[in-house]
């Protein structure tokens, strides 16, 4: 080899090197994780607030340094909860931006496309915020790709909690129930009913009424007055909040007094002290503010310092995602992969600061959150939200024992 | 008892929607397709007015009508007017995209943040017993009393007023109207401004009810099927239009399913085109011409 032809080659190699150091020093200066979410369009109320609440925390979280002194760099896109749109982010963000992981923050009829491409790509998707975990779900069910921290059980498993709860709230009540089931008319939200159905079955409640409201429905009213023309005295719903809003005040005006249970939902707590209304229960996964945990503080202090427009609670779901995003990339470590990081959420153990009031953990083959439920009112008298169940853990779909706590 | 109740409140909301249609349809032959984010428009100047003026309804009316009528003058001027001389679908169309302008300028000035105006007038949603088994609430009792008001007003207005003469004028013939010496755009923009309002004061009747969000504008649509059973261009169409679409809506859900409840005033409207395509009290000519 000529001595001309030696440094050309000594050139390249080194040119070689200096670009994989730097490319091995890029990926490690910046956890790309990529977001795909319902920011605008008819589900974004329930699913914006999360992403800003993410947002906020990731903001906390780079200015205290990042994770293992590397920032973490959201790329957010707009799914408008429609499932074409969520398959042009799932391509943009997993083969073109070649993020770590995709978080999703949307409707469940954007997860078929997800996940097929998770599987394709081999990208780990987290379900945040208002994700619902698909156990035994309508829809695709969970993959080795798909890791659950959202705060949305299956439909199942809400409805071993509600019908259970309304039993209970009947009993404190000394009240014979005849109950309405409220769906609005999506699978996932049927399902949920029909479940409640097979549920109050098997636990003494009647069901006096079961129904699916139109996503669309301008107005409720003849829906509300089937409810009250079947002397139903207990409604409860595995909908969104808007569905339950418009048919509680259907209801109210005319003249209905009943009591409703509502799933939960991210805006559970501010739609509560907005309505005041103290026969209205939200059955949440995750503790409101009036709990005077710390992390509310916190979150609180972030929101001021980011100028967030959002009150706390709205924020505390996207929040408890970024605490598992933190954790998940910490354990992943220097060099983090899309490989490491699907081992690293395998057995990850995430205190959420009692937003869930148990551990995030993942096994290998339970990639969901434990499910467990609580109950709260608008009181009159205090003119504030309170407590009215303990916590109770939902396995496996068996109804529980709802306990009041007065 | 109660259900007739119902009935004529759900009935009476639809026609201050419809008779929305109706006053841009007479002025300009175009279906606005736009009146729902209109309606959304309007209801968030309430919120905002009422925000501001720290919860007095009356003010916050006044505001949010002035605002609206702006708006709907603005969007003839600006849009509408510079389409006059295309063919009525590019005006349709043009409507379109108007909604899907106004439903981005919503989320990006009020985010997609529900809001409950309601709780700022303190609560209104509370049932008042008229008499045995019929109850109507604070809210349901203005809703009425809004499409009374307009039902007669407005009427009156095309009688007896020199605007409402000119705007019969001009629905009546556009080009005779302006040779007589009516300044045809300001009418029609008049007519936009004014079916702007009707739709605000439907929005903010709405967002007490229920809610307010960018995505209820799809509730503006409710007002679409009463107008052409009625008759695009009747005034009185849209009252009895309305109340058949209210009964088909409440009976449906009552005695089949809520499910149907959202198909039934379309079943509706398909035998009445097949029956009459004017409407019922709509103008044949108008079809022709159409």
């Amino acid at each position: 080899m000529s001595k001309r032809m030696k440094l050309l080659c000594a050139t390249a190699l080194t040119c070689l090197a200096v670009t994989a150091g730097g490319g091995a020093a890029s990926a490690q200066s910046t956890f790309k994780i990529g977001i795909s979410g319902a920011a605008t369009g008819p589900a974004s109320p329930n699913y914006s607030p999360n992403i800003e609440g993410l947002r906020t925390y990731v903001r906390a979280l780079n200015d205290r340094g990042g994770v293992n002194g590397s920032k973490v760099e959201l790329i957010v896109l707009d799914d408008k909860a429609a499932p074409s749109e969520a398959a042009s982010n799932a391509k943009r963000l997993m083969d073109d931006e070649q993020v770590l992981a995709v978080g999703l923050m949307s409707l469940s009829s954007t997860y078929a496309p997800m996940f097929q491409a998770a599987t394709r790509t081999k990208t780990p998707v987290l379900l945040l915020g208002m994700g619902v975990c698909p156990a035994t779900a309508t829809g695709p069910q969970m993959n080795p790709f798909i890791f659950c921290s959202g705060s949305t059980s299956d439909p199942n498993t809400a409805a071993a909690w509600q019908v259970p709860l309304v039993k209970a709230l009947a009993e404190k009540n000394k009240d014979k129930v005849r109950l309405a089931l409220i769906a609005m008319d999506i699978p996932i939200s049927r399902q949920g009913v029909d479940t409640m159905e097979k549920i109050a079955g098997t636990i003494g409640v009647e069901v006096a009424d079961k129904q699916a409201i139109p996503p669309a429905a301008a107005d409720v009213s003849g829906a509300a007055a089937r409810i009250i023309s079947k002397d139903a005295n207990y409604a409860t719903s595995y909908a969104p909040v808007s569905t339950t809003v418009q048919m509680l005040g259907a209801l109210r005006r005319q003249g209905w007094n009943g009591w409703y249970v509502h799933n939960h939902s991210s805006d559970a707590e501010d739609t509560l002290r907005q309505l005041k209304d103290p026969k209205l229960v939200m059955s949440p996964e995750y503790a409101f503010t009036v709990e005077k945990l710390p992390i509310f503080d916190a979150i609180a202090a972030a929101a001021k310092k980011y100028d967030g427009n959002l009150p706390v609670d709205k924020l505390t779901l996207g929040w408890a995602s970024g605490m598992v995003l933190e954790a998940a990339l910490k354990k992943c470590g220097d060099g983090c992969s899309k490989e490491k990081l699907l081992e690293s959420l395998v057995g990850l153990n995430v205190q959420t600061g009692g937003i869930y009031p148990d551990p995030i953990n993942w096994t290998k083959d339970d990639h969901r959150r434990p499910a467990s439920f609580v109950a709260y009112v608008w009181d009159e008298k205090s003119q504030s939200i309170k407590r009215i169940t303990e916590w109770a853990k939902v396995k496996d779909g068996e109804p529980v024992v709802a306990r009041m706590t007065n | 008892m109660n259900l007739l109740v119902v009935i004529l409140i759900q009935a009476s909301f639809y026609a201050l929607l419809g008779m929305g249609y109706v006053l841009i349809y007479r002025a300009t032959r175009v279906l606005n397709l736009a009146h729902g984010d209109l309606m959304v428009f309007g209801a968030y100047l309430f919120f905002q007015a009422l925000v501001a003026t720290g919860g007095s309804l009356t003010l916050a009316i006044m505001a949010a009508a002035l605002g609206a009528a702006l708006l709907g003058a603005m969007v003839y001027l600006g849009v509408m007017r510079p389409l006059a001389s295309y063919p009525v679908a590019v005006g349709v169309l043009a409507t379109i995209a108007l909604g899907l302008v106004l439903r981005t300028i919503v989320t990006v000035i009020w985010s997609a943040q529900t809001r409950y105006p309601a709780e700022l007038l303190g609560r209104t949603g509370q049932p008042i017993t008229l008499f045995a088994g019929v109850n109507v609430s604070g809210i349901d009792a203005l809703i009425i009393a809004a499409a009374v008001i307009a039902m007669i007003g407005f009427p009156l207005l095309l009688r007896l007023s020199t605007v409402g003469i000119e705007m019969r004028g001009v629905a009546e013939n556009a080009l005779l109207a302006a040779q007589r010496g009516i300044n045809i755009h300001r009418i029609n923009a008049f007519s936009w401004a004014a079916a702007t309002v009707m739709a605000t004061v439907a929005g903010i009747f709405f967002s007490i009810k229920v809610r307010l969000g960018p995505d209820i504008w799809y509730v503006g649509l409710a007002g679409f099927a009463p107008a052409l059973i009625g008759g695009m261009d009747s005034l009185k169409g849209v009252l009895v239009g309305a109340v058949i679409v209210a009964a088909a809506e409440v009976l449906a859900a009552l005695y089949i399913a809520p499910q149907v409840a959202l198909a039934a005033p379309f079943l509706v409207l398909l035998v009445a085109l097949w029956m009459r395509p004017w409407g019922i009290f709509g103008s044949r000519e108008e079809l022709e011409r159409i």
